[in-house]
């Protein structure tokens, strides 16, 4: 068996342990370099396994419990080029903030570096494992850690309100996914995703099968930030300090997705193939409705972190509309999307920090023009919304297109095209809008169309002188973006992802691998290349962006008005108040439920 | 036995969500929260149920009597752990909020509107 | 059972067949306990409340053996975890218990007086460093991650059971600091120490 696999888990959370234990005792610069270190070399480990999985997907039983008879006793990673992939990708990220965060915070306490190497030992756990209640355990374990992190500056009452938020709604959505395990643990009696898809081949799709499904995607789309389930994500990001952001922005929000796809494509697709379209349907429609609200809410926001999370939310939307095509070409171009615009996003949460950190506000309006003095930051901005608006041939772009080669492919090519090019226009947009502003000076002082809310940023990134930004910080904010404009470029990259989303999808080969120990046959991809029309898209897409962008820094007042007038309602929906959320949430997983359950008859 | 131990646990999981969705106190909501929660322990525990079946210990019974699905006790046993360890940070957040708010009512906490 | 020897199978699937998943568990207990330190210290700003009133006396005289007697029941239920019902996380929790008894009648002072506030930090981390290691020894003697290493011994015995053993009592020293560090914390909230 692969010794390297549980080593990605393992150390670290024995460098968080070690941390917590004696952090305090060691100098302050060795918790930095244990802190870049740990995940170096967790991405090392993980891009070794990422080569390795390609030739065949990897199974490693922990405590040497392997299957007898047939049936399976203890718990399984089963690594495979996605999986592995994401891993991969979170650990990168995490090795890239902590060289971020060395001039970040005033101080760190050892306990900060602690909960992020906990964070990343979950993450990886997350992505490379093959038994769902591990899944479970993981799901919580990332969660917890993210809610301390969320709220650490915790002398503002902004941070706690959506530390709060964060830990109730994604509790709920921790404990549907775990009665779902719990339904499908009594149906099969077994943890083991390979052994469940076995035994679930032949079912047609039931009452209980309906519910727990139903209730696994509910909770896995909480964690994703579908709508409208998504109302949680904007309070955290927005109060989380810069360098956690990133992270939550870049990784965690997809890791809800992977997981929606795994367990789909291992335990669903077999009950539920005949009603895929239906499916379909239904994941697209949260999806469309995703993208839209989370680029609307994007326009309207003055506050360039919870600007940024609508615009994560809205990507999400995007990723999710792969996913929910069920095909291979859609999954691949979900995950490309996901590392292209990972990157982005993360550089752009990392920017807003530098200019929290010398500018001493996260104010679109109150930083007009202020931003003159920081080049880069103003480039990471610039390209970054182009990126996401789907400029070609960057990775926001590419995933885009297969997305809508997919879609084209099932006959939804046209509601998906539109759908995805406007949201895109309206996220890349409100980034671009923001561009101008802060870094051109343009638009004017005052806009009506954001409501005239206190400056919400959290004094704790800003405490101190304005102070310049460290060599370390921009230059991490540099090498994502670079990172996420250059991920468009890998050779041979739809080919590769393509075949890695079939490996995913493979379900009968996915079994055999983990219970019988058979080497994986390599799916041949379609061959592909990408269409005229989706660069056309693209274009189009980016001139949107850019002419929304535009438009809004030149508006008269009267449309301004009129257009507050329209968008208040969707405003008012997020409220801030956690009973509402939940009320969202169980509204959410109902219609869920109740779409699949017709569906399925 | 055969429905009570699943209806029972529907029950929890509506009553606790109920809670926290309508709740005006911080604190309340997190009990709430703890409420539901149980309803998974005792879903899964009645999943584990075996009519007839004792405690899955054998230091005092022959091997190979049936015993009830030690699994789902594992598993319960974690949830209970990552539930009471959630909620005790949720309420080191609320005390917080509390701290610096003196104001533990969702309905007035709203720095986040819109 | 004729595996590892362990005759309370529940505790034999918590540390063995899915040990992996009590590890991410216990790091989750690890991780909220660090959450807790990290929102709670250095927010304070002056006392706020005073010690809470001294408990009654009948209180006190029951406090002492009573402690006692928990420190008793929790190494037990914990050490014996895998013969008979129980285990590290319910021992460990006993355990915790005690201290808080001490609290209930003495006061913050009395539990100061007992529990030294770092070094719970320390033994939880420790704990749970020594958890990840066992598993990581398990892969080093080749057997895969968490693998058993040592003597099964004779089956209902204290003996028995093997790493189960060792990781059973690690666990209830770490559920035990655990609970007891998100304990002081809140202690902190009402009843300040000096020379925070």
């Amino acid at each position: 068996m692969n010794v390297l696999v549980p080593l990605t888990v393992a150390i670290p959370l024995l460098a968080a342990a070690a941390t917590a234990a004696v952090g305090r005792l060691v100098p302050p610069a060795v918790l930095d370099v244990v802190a870049i270190a740990v995940p170096a070399a967790t991405a090392v480990l993980t891009g070794i396994l990422l080569v390795d999985s390609r030739r065949g997907t990897i199974v490693y039983w922990f405590g040497g419990w392997r299957p007898r008879h047939g049936h399976t006793v203890g718990i399984a990673f089963t690594v495979d080029p996605i999986g592995a992939g994401l891993a991969l990708f979170a650990a990168v990220l995490v090795a890239a903030v902590s060289i971020y965060t060395w001039h970040y915070f005033d101080e760190t306490v050892p306990l900060y570096h602690a909960l992020v190497l906990v964070f990343l030992g979950a993450m990886t756990g997350f992505s490379l494992t093959g038994d769902l209640f591990d899944l479970f355990v993981f799901f919580e374990l990332m969660g917890v850690a993210a809610y301390a992190l969320t709220a650490l500056a915790r002398t503002q009452l902004a941070p706690l309100q959506g530390g709060f938020v964060f830990a109730v709604t994604n509790t709920i959505a921790g404990f549907l996914v775990l009665i779902g395990i719990a339904l499908l643990y009594g149906r099969t009696g077994s943890l083991n995703l390979a052994q469940i898809s076995r035994s679930l081949v032949a079912q047609p799709p039931d009452g209980l099968l309906v519910v727990a499904f139903a209730l696994l995607a509910a909770g896995f789309l909480v964690k994703a930030a579908a709508v409208p389930f998504h109302f949680w994500l904007a309070d955290a990001y927005a109060v989380a300090p810069s360098p956690v952001c990133a992270l939550f922005s870049a990784v965690m929000s997809d890791l809800g997705l992977y997981a929606l796809a795994r367990v789909y494509w291992t335990v669903f697709s077999g009950p539920f193939g005949a009603t895929g379209s239906a499916v379909r349907g239904i994941l697209l429609g949260f999806a469309c409705l995703t993208m839209l609200v989370g680029g609307a809410m994007a326009f309207l926001q003055r506050h360039l972190k919870r600007m940024l999370a609508f615009v994560t939310i809205s990507r999400g939307g995007l990723f999710l509309a792969g996913i929910a095509l069920l095909t291979a070409r859609g999954l691949a171009g979900a995950s490309i999307a996901v590392v292209g615009d990972g990157f982005v996003k993360a550089a752009l949460f990392l920017g807003v920090g530098v200019i929290a950190r010398t500018l001493r506000s996260g104010d679109e309006l109150r930083l007009r023009g202020r931003g003159r003095a920081l080049p880069v930051v103003a480039v990471t901005f610039a390209l970054g919304g182009l990126v996401v608006a789907g400029l070609p041939p960057f990775a926001g772009f590419l995933g885009t297109s297969l997305v809508e080669e997919s879609a084209r492919a099932v006959g939804v090519g046209l509601p998906v095209s539109v759908v995805a090019n406007v949201s895109a226009a309206l996220a890349g947009g409100a980034i671009l809008r923001a561009t101008g502003r802060v870094f051109l000076g343009l638009g004017p002082p005052e806009d009506p169309l954001f409501s005239p809310e206190a400056d919400r940023t959290e004094r704790d990134e800003l405490r101190g002188t304005g102070r310049i930004a460290s060599r370390a910080m921009l230059g991490t904010t540099a090498a994502l973006l670079a990172a996420g404009l250059a991920v468009g470029f890998a050779p041979g990259l739809r080919a590769r992802t393509e075949q890695a989303a079939m490996r995913l999808e493979g379900r009968t080969a996915y079994a055999r691998t983990v219970l019988a120990r058979a080497p994986n046959r390599q799916p041949a991809a379609a061959p592909s290349h990408v269409e005229l029309s989706s660069v056309v898209d693209g274009l189009v897409a980016t001139g949107g962006a850019l002419l929304l962008a535009a438009a809004s820094l030149r508006r008269r007042r009267a449309t301004a008005g009129s257009l507050r007038r329209w968008t208040w309602p969707l405003r008012l929906l997020h409220s801030g108040h956690v009973g509402d959320y939940v009320a969202w949430l169980v509204a959410g997983t109902a219609t869920l439920g109740l779409l699949v359950a017709v569906a399925a008859r | 036995m055969s429905h009570l131990p699943y209806a029972l646990a529907a029950w929890l999981l509506l009553v606790g969500l109920y809670g926290v969705v309508t709740s005006r106190h911080l604190v309340h909501l997190v009990l709430c929260l703890s409420v539901a929660q149980s309803s998974t322990y005792v879903l899964l525990l009645a999943i584990g149920y075996r009519s007839g079946a004792t405690a899955p210990v054998f230091a005092d019974l022959p091997l190979g009597r049936p015993v009830v699905d030690p699994v789902v006790q594992a598993l319960v046993l974690t949830d209970v752990v990552v539930s009471v360890t959630v909620s005790a940070l949720l309420l080191a957040l609320a005390v917080d909020v509390f701290e610096g708010s003196g104001e533990l009512d969702p309905d007035a906490l709203d720095t986040m509107r819109g | 059972m004729p595996e590892r020897h362990a005759t309370d199978v529940v505790t034999a699937v918590v540390f063995d067949y899915r040990g992996f998943d009590t590890m991410g568990e216990e790091f989750i207990l690890f991780a909220a306990a660090a959450g807790t330190a990290l929102l709670m210290r250095q927010t304070r700003g002056g006392s706020r409340g005073t010690d809470p009133s001294p408990a009654s006396d009948s209180l006190r005289v029951l406090a002492a053996p009573l402690a006692g007697a928990l420190v008793v029941l929790g190494v037990y239920v914990a050490v014996h975890g895998y013969v008979t019902p129980g285990g590290g996380f319910q021992g460990g929790v006993v355990l915790a218990a005690a201290p808080v008894t001490v609290f209930l009648a003495g006061g913050a002072a009395a539990y100061r007086r007992l529990i030294v506030g770092r070094a719970i930090d320390l033994v939880e981390g420790i704990a749970l460093a020594v958890f990840v290691a066992v598993g990581l020894a398990g892969l080093a003697a080749g057997g895969g991650f968490l693998h058993d290493l040592l003597p099964l011994g004779k089956p209902g015995t204290i003996g028995s059971a093997g790493t189960i053993a060792v990781l059973n009592d690690i666990t209830a020293l770490a559920v035990g600091a655990g609970f007891l560090l998100f304990f002081a914390e809140f202690l902190e909230e009402i009843a300040p120490g000096r020379g925070r």
